[in-house]
């Protein structure tokens, strides 16, 4: 994946903002959990035997008659873990569109957090999981994963994946909890989002949700006035009509299923951003980045 | 060929129809492939599961206006390209009501018989399933066509009850050989009160007879009357109930028709009512200032009124005939007979011979046509006047096979008797009867040109077995009756009602009693005299006005006991009737609508194109 110097340049303006404190494995620019040495101050102490006595509060002393210690906050960096959806649904030849602006999405996030010095794993459910990258030269091992995953899982082969499962086995190859960032389409049952959501939640992580829909699942339309359609997991084929009635009720439907998914991610404090593949997938993935909040 | 909508419908290139169905399925391969629903790939059937399913198996073909239009244009080409031509194919019938004399008898019911046919074929017209094509006609003494030709079942009900009859003999044999042999209608129906000879042969005519009872018929009417030096002498002759005792009565009248007294009655003792009873009366009429008087007879139970009546005017001779022959009269028996006076002319370029006076040809050419009767007796070989022509070949031993017993010129004959050592056979002339025949053509042709009639006789009707005792044969007696009644000066002397012929030129023609108005009288001299009474004309040789009386003297009308079957003519083929309907060609209307509709498509995309772009 080549990303172009004016894509660069505005994704060189992001830096990643969470909402809670981690801790970090290496120094960083995110405040971490872990109390020390840092410039921030954050709370005192009881001296105890060991502590360097530079850190003594002498004019807490002179008022109070207490040895106490000063406490700062330290900066650390934040594990980042992108989790793709690799089912058919976003797989599918067919769905090319929406494929190419998950990977974008996630690559995206990488390049800001590689940036940053986070650390950046890729797991793509159903597929590879790549190793932790480091800083902002990984980027190329970075592109070549992905790359890699799409010409490996792009196929025309059905499959049936269960997202669920696939989340709680990649949450286990979770070290360090941190941002997590799960791009898949969600039309599925919201039970299963829950489950698959959940999964990650388990980990302390603060998860964020990019739903990536296709053209094809915003609207369809016909102009004989009905439709056969082929699941790209299941390969089923069923007959649709689509006078104006249906199409409406399609819509109806779609909404009804995004605000359900929308309501869960709320009540579970998970950010939840959705997109369509619609036009380029830069330019798609650059306004993604920048509606999720989390990059600033 | 197939039948559509009345029309038979066939095709010069059937071939060319395959392109129907060829076309037909091709457009439906077409706009099912174009209509067929797009089969896309979608993330999941998750929310698409509960929209309604519509199984691809099943989906219904619901073509497009489109389709219809090209269906419409291929369907025209390849029936404009298979040559399809239409033949009306609804059946045609002829109504013919007989309106003869006959057809006012009453019947006991109070109605008459031709009221009685009128309401039968109305009845029949506006009850035929098929919506078969109606024309109507009334026959009589002629066919008379009163409707337009194939009119409707309730159009035809109509124009029948719009019939009235009339006081003509009827001439049906030879009125429906010409409707047959026209090839025109796939049925005639006859509605008269005479009935159907039995015959095996197929024919189209279907006749309807009014039930009547020829032996309690009973009728009276007056069959002669004349007037001779002063005293008027009238032939009565009843049937039936009416046997009994006539009462004959008249009213004289001056020659400006102001009365000029009354005839007293004289009561006739007629005899058995078991067949015709003839009687003459002499009558008186009043004073000497009479010039014409009104005859009438009256008899119980008289169901035929209207000749009952006679008119008769004052000294009208005897019947000058002239004859053209080499023999004398008295070698040809001639001076026997009573009541004509005959003139004998060498030829007709004879001063004294007269193309308006009714001519007896024996053994001559016949002369050109005159307006007078005309009997032709052993005509040279070579054409007629009338049509037809005389045989050149003389044929001897023939045997009489065929006749019409029906015809007057045969009444009281046995033509079985009629020996004929030799004679020259005759073609008739089209729409002429052929009285006598024999199985080399016929010997007697009967026959009406011009309002005259003519009789041509291949026979020798004057076998005189000598000079000394000359003999007439009842056929001559009733082929002269037959030719010259109500001609100028025979014994019935006067016209009778319907078209007559006067003498070319007359002029002031009009009736003089009853009063009626005044007849159409053509330059030809052909006169349409609707009514007995007496008419007044100038003729051009004299300038003078005539006198000249109008009777009913139709003895076949009046006798009502005489059965006369009506001998069918024969089916003509089939394919003569079919031939005689012109198909009408539909290839270049159907090219031609084709050509509207491709046109009216071209303009309608062009319309809806033009809005697009607006949009």
């Amino acid at each position: 994946m080549q990303l172009s110097q004016d894509t660069l340049r505005i994704l060189n303006a992001f830096a990643m903002r969470t909402r809670r404190s981690f801790y970090g494995i290496r120094q960083g620019s995110h405040r971490s959990q872990r109390r020390g040495h840092g410039v921030e101050f954050s709370d005192f102490r009881n001296y105890e035997l060991g502590d360097n006595p530079r850190y003594i509060d002498w004019n807490l002393f002179a008022r109070s008659d207490k040895l106490l210690v000063k406490r700062y906050l330290e900066e650390e960096n934040v594990a980042i873990y992108i989790v793709i959806d690799g089912s058919r649904s976003l797989t599918h030849p067919s769905l090319r569109a929406k494929w190419d602006l998950a990977t974008h999405v996630a690559a995206f996030a990488s390049y800001i957090g590689l940036s940053s010095q986070d650390p950046v794993v890729i797991s793509v459910l159903g597929g590879p999981h790549s190793q932790r990258f480091w800083g902002g030269r990984s980027f190329g091992p970075l592109s070549s994963f992905l790359r890699q995953a799409t010409e490996t899982l792009v196929s025309p082969d059905a499959r049936e994946l269960s997202l669920p499962e696939e989340a709680r086995r990649a949450a286990t190859r979770v070290s360090f909890p941190g941002i997590c960032l799960v791009i898949s389409d969600f039309l599925y049952p919201v039970e299963d989002v829950a489950a698959t959501l959940a999964a990650f939640r388990a980990r302390n992580m603060e998860v964020h949700a990019v739903q990536v829909l296709g053209e094809t699942d915003v609207s369809l339309e016909s102009s004989s006035g009905a439709l056969t359609v082929s699941d790209s997991e299941t390969a089923e084929v069923r007959g649709v009509a689509l006078d104006s009635a249906s199409s409406a009720r399609y819509a109806e439907l779609l909404e009804d299923h995004v605000r359900k998914v929308r309501e869960h991610c709320l009540g579970c404090h998970i950010k939840f951003t959705s997109t369509t593949a619609a036009g380029s997938p830069v330019d798609e993935g650059i306004d993604t980045i920048r509606r999720m909040g989390l990059f600033v | 060929m197939i039948s559509l909508l009345g029309f038979s419908l066939s095709a010069l290139a059937p071939a060319a129809l395959v392109a129907l169905p060829i076309g037909l399925a091709t457009l439906v391969y077409i706009y099912r492939a174009r209509g067929k629903a797009p089969e896309i790939v979608v993330s999941t059937l998750f929310l698409l599961r509960q929209l309604p399913e519509r199984l691809t198996a099943r989906k219904s073909f619901v073509p497009p206006l489109q389709f219809w239009i090209d269906l419409a244009i291929v369907l025209l080409l390849a029936l404009a390209a298979a040559g399809i031509s239409a033949i009306d194919a609804a059946k045609r019938i002829a109504i013919v009501v007989d309106s003869s004399l006959s057809m006012s008898a009453k019947l006991p019911s109070g109605t008459t018989r031709f009221a009685d046919a009128v309401r039968l074929a109305s009845a029949d017209a506006s009850s035929q399933f098929g919506s078969p094509r109606f024309t109507v006609y009334s026959a009589a003494n002629s066919l008379r066509r009163v409707s337009e030709p194939n009119i409707s079942g309730s159009a035809a009900a109509s124009a029948v009850s719009g019939l009235s009859p009339s006081l003509e003999p009827d001439r049906l044999e030879s009125a429906l050989r010409a409707l047959v042999a026209e090839g025109t209608f796939d049925s005639v129906w006859v509605y008269t009160d005479r009935p159907l000879a039995t015959t095996s042969a197929p024919t189209p005519v279907k006749v309807t007879t009014i039930p009547s009872d020829p032996k309690t018929a009973s009728n009276a009417w007056i069959s002669a009357a004349s007037s001779t030096a002063g005293t008027i002498s009238a032939e009565v002759r009843s049937i039936g109930e009416s046997s009994g005792s006539v009462s004959v009565s008249g009213e004289c009248f001056g020659a400006d028709g102001k009365p000029a007294g009354r005839i007293p009655p004289v009561s006739v003792k007629t005899g058995a009512a078991s067949a015709v009873n003839v009687s003459t009366v002499q009558l008186s009429p009043p004073g000497a200032a009479w010039q014409f008087c009104s005859i009438e007879a009256k008899a119980a139970g008289d169901s035929l009124s209207p000749d009952n009546e006679a008119w008769v005017t004052r000294d009208s001779q005897g019947s000058d005939v002239q004859v053209m022959s080499s023999l004398t009269l008295r070698e040809l028996g001639l001076g026997r007979i009573s009541g004509y006076s005959f003139m004998r002319v060498e030829s007709a370029d004879d001063p004294l011979f007269s193309r308006s006076t009714p001519t007896i040809a024996h053994r001559v050419r016949p002369p050109k046509l005159l307006a007078a009767p005309v009997l032709s007796v052993a005509p040279p070989p070579g054409s007629l006047p009338w049509g037809g022509s005389v045989s050149d070949k003389e044929a001897t031993g023939l045997a009489v096979t065929r006749w019409q017993p029906s015809h007057p010129i045969l009444q009281y004959a046995n033509p079985t008797l009629i020996s004929i050592p030799r004679a020259r056979t005759i073609t008739c002339a089209p729409g002429a009867e052929e009285v006598l025949s024999s199985s080399a053509g016929a010997l007697i042709c009967a026959g009406v040109r011009s309002g005259r009639r003519y009789v041509v006789s291949a026979l020798e009707l004057f076998p005189f077995d000598g000079a000394a005792s000359p003999t007439v044969s009842i056929v001559t007696l009733n082929a002269l009756k037959w030719l010259f009644r109500g001609e100028a000066g025979g014994p019935e002397a006067g016209l009778t009602p319907g078209q007559a012929l006067l003498p070319a030129g007359s002029v002031g023609l009009r009736y003089l009693a009853p009063a009626l108005p005044a007849p159409s009288l053509s330059a030809e001299g052909a006169a349409s005299l609707p009514s007995p009474g007496v008419i007044v004309f100038s003729p051009p040789s004299t300038g003078r006005p005539e006198l000249r009386s109008v009777n009913i003297h139709a003895e076949e009308e009046s006798d009502l006991s005489r059965l006369r079957p009506i001998e069918p003519p024969q089916a003509p083929a089939a394919q003569a009737r079919v031939g005689s309907r012109a198909p009408l060609s539909l290839a270049p209307w159907l090219a031609a609508l084709a050509l509207l509709v491709i046109t009216l498509d071209v303009l309608r995309r062009m319309r809806s194109r033009n809005s697009w772009g607006a949009r």
